[in-house]
């Protein structure tokens, strides 16, 4: 029976391992060029250049931690969406392809200025987070909201722009 | 028909402050849907959503500066600029903002101590206690928030809601309409909400705010039975970049047990 649990518990450890790897983690603190498998951030983080996201169903930069903060420092993040074209269908498949997402973490905040455009889905997502900040971002030209509140609660969006957000398909892109 | 909007509240989305935002051109500007509650929409710009093209080509379903489908009063909407509106109403649009004058002084820092949340771990305390002989925490004495003198019968009582803090720091001007914002800014914060009767009396809700948080600033009639706590309470509030301002009521409060709850229109009072 020992042996038997003892051969579990590694097969446990062996398979937390694993998932942290293929989860991308990272503690950069600096982010620029291009991201092409989903960026989790689990310390304050911050771009010191342009981002151009090729992600592909999966969020560009996604949160894996509470009590940290995303600086844009007036750089941009751009997806490969161009309203109408190249956004996910809804309500299905809709996947989640989205610039920034808070991934039901808490205390965190994305601080501006900086520019998010030309996601699939999302500009900035906040799904079941609390005590979110997002300030001073601009979120333009993503297929759907350019700022998603979704089940979150007592957070600040205060000071941002956000233009010209939808164009998914079966719909005219107006504000263009 | 849509969803994609400059800023959206989805799903039981609460207690969040969406202020000073820019929204042009969406399909909507801010969307909020029915099961948000006790959000505040302030200060914001919302125009051109959506934009002439696709109205006039679909028509005025398909969206507007501000969309609320959650019920009315569920969600405070102050001082917007917007053209356009759909909901239960009433409708905050059409609305160009106010003239700038000595307010926007005081909406920035309500607004300031409102986005710095984060800074509470460094957080320094700036007390302002208030006794219990004010009018409005009568013969309070006792353990806090818990224990209780004896429950009286079921009394009915009828005030406005008001943000406890906020109306213990001035209470004169609690009921004013420049007070609005500083209770929605309150609320946001999760201070506790109380009924404040017209002697200035408070009663606090037993079970938090839930309730009154879609009838901030609503006169109402509460009928239940109501305690009288002792303890010391605290009411905390985040005040600036670093400071937390700490409201703390000596000499007891009295609870009350809403059984009933309705708004009086303004044509009752």
């Amino acid at each position: 029976m020992n042996q038997f649990l003892s051969n579990r518990v590694i097969l446990v450890v062996l398979a937390f391992s694993a998932f942290l790897l293929c989860a991308g983690r990272t503690h950069a603190t600096e982010i620029s060029g291009t991201i092409s498998t989903t960026l989790t951030i689990y310390e304050d983080s911050e771009l010191t250049g342009d981002v151009t996201c090729t992600v592909v169903g999966a969020p560009c930069i996604a949160f894996g931690t509470s009590n940290i903060t995303l600086r844009l420092n007036g750089f941009t993040m751009t997806g490969s969406a161009s309203p109408p074209n190249n956004c996910t269908s809804f309500p299905t498949p809709f996947v989640p392809e989205d610039g920034i997402t808070t991934a039901g973490q808490s205390n965190v905040a994305i601080l501006g200025p900086g520019l998010v455009r030309n996601f699939a889905r999302m500009g900035i997502l906040l799904p079941k987070s609390s005590q979110v900040r997002v300030e001073r971002v601009t979120a333009a030209d993503n297929c759907f909201s350019g700022i998603l509140v979704s089940g979150t609660t007592d957070s600040d969006i205060a000071r941002n722009v956000s233009v010209r957000n939808f164009g998914f398909d079966g719909t005219a892109c107006g504000g263009t | 028909m849509s969803n994609s909007f400059g800023v959206g509240l989805v799903g039981t989305s609460s207690g969040n402050l969406i202020e000073k935002n820019t929204a042009v051109g969406n399909m909507s500007g801010v969307r909020v849907f029915p099961l948000a509650g006790g959000n505040t929409i302030r200060l914001n710009i919302f125009a051109g959503n959506p934009a002439i093209q696709v109205s006039t080509t679909f028509g005025s379903t398909v969206g507007a500066d501000v969309v609320d489908l959650s019920p009315a009063g569920s969600n405070s909407f102050a001082d917007n600029r917007c053209l356009t509106y759909s909901g239960a109403g009433p409708s905050p649009c059409p609305s160009v903002g106010k003239p700038q004058n000595g307010e926007d002084t005081e909406q920035e820092d309500v607004a300031a101590f409102g986005r710095k949340r984060l800074a509470f771990p460094q957080a320094r305390l700036i007390d302002a206690v208030f006794h219990g002989n004010l009018r409005s925490l009568p013969n309070a004495a006792g353990p806090a928030g818990y224990a209780h003198k004896a429950a009286s019968d079921s009394v009915t009582v009828t005030g406005k809601v008001v943000d406890a803090a906020c109306f213990m720091l001035h209470p004169s001007a609690a009921t004013a309409a420049s007070h609005k914002d500083c209770g929605a800014a309150c609320l946001a914060r999760g201070v506790p909400l109380a009924i404040a009767t017209d002697d200035g009396t408070l009663y606090f809700p037993a079970d938090g705010n839930q309730r009154l948080k879609s009838l901030l600033n609503a006169r109402v009639r509460a009928s239940g039975t109501v305690v009288e706590k002792h303890d010391p309470m605290e009411l905390k509030m985040p005040v600036g970049d670093k400071n937390q301002m700490v409201v703390r009521v000596e000499g007891g409060y009295k609870q009350i047990t809403i059984e009933t709850l309705e708004r009086i229109p303004a044509e009752k009072r």
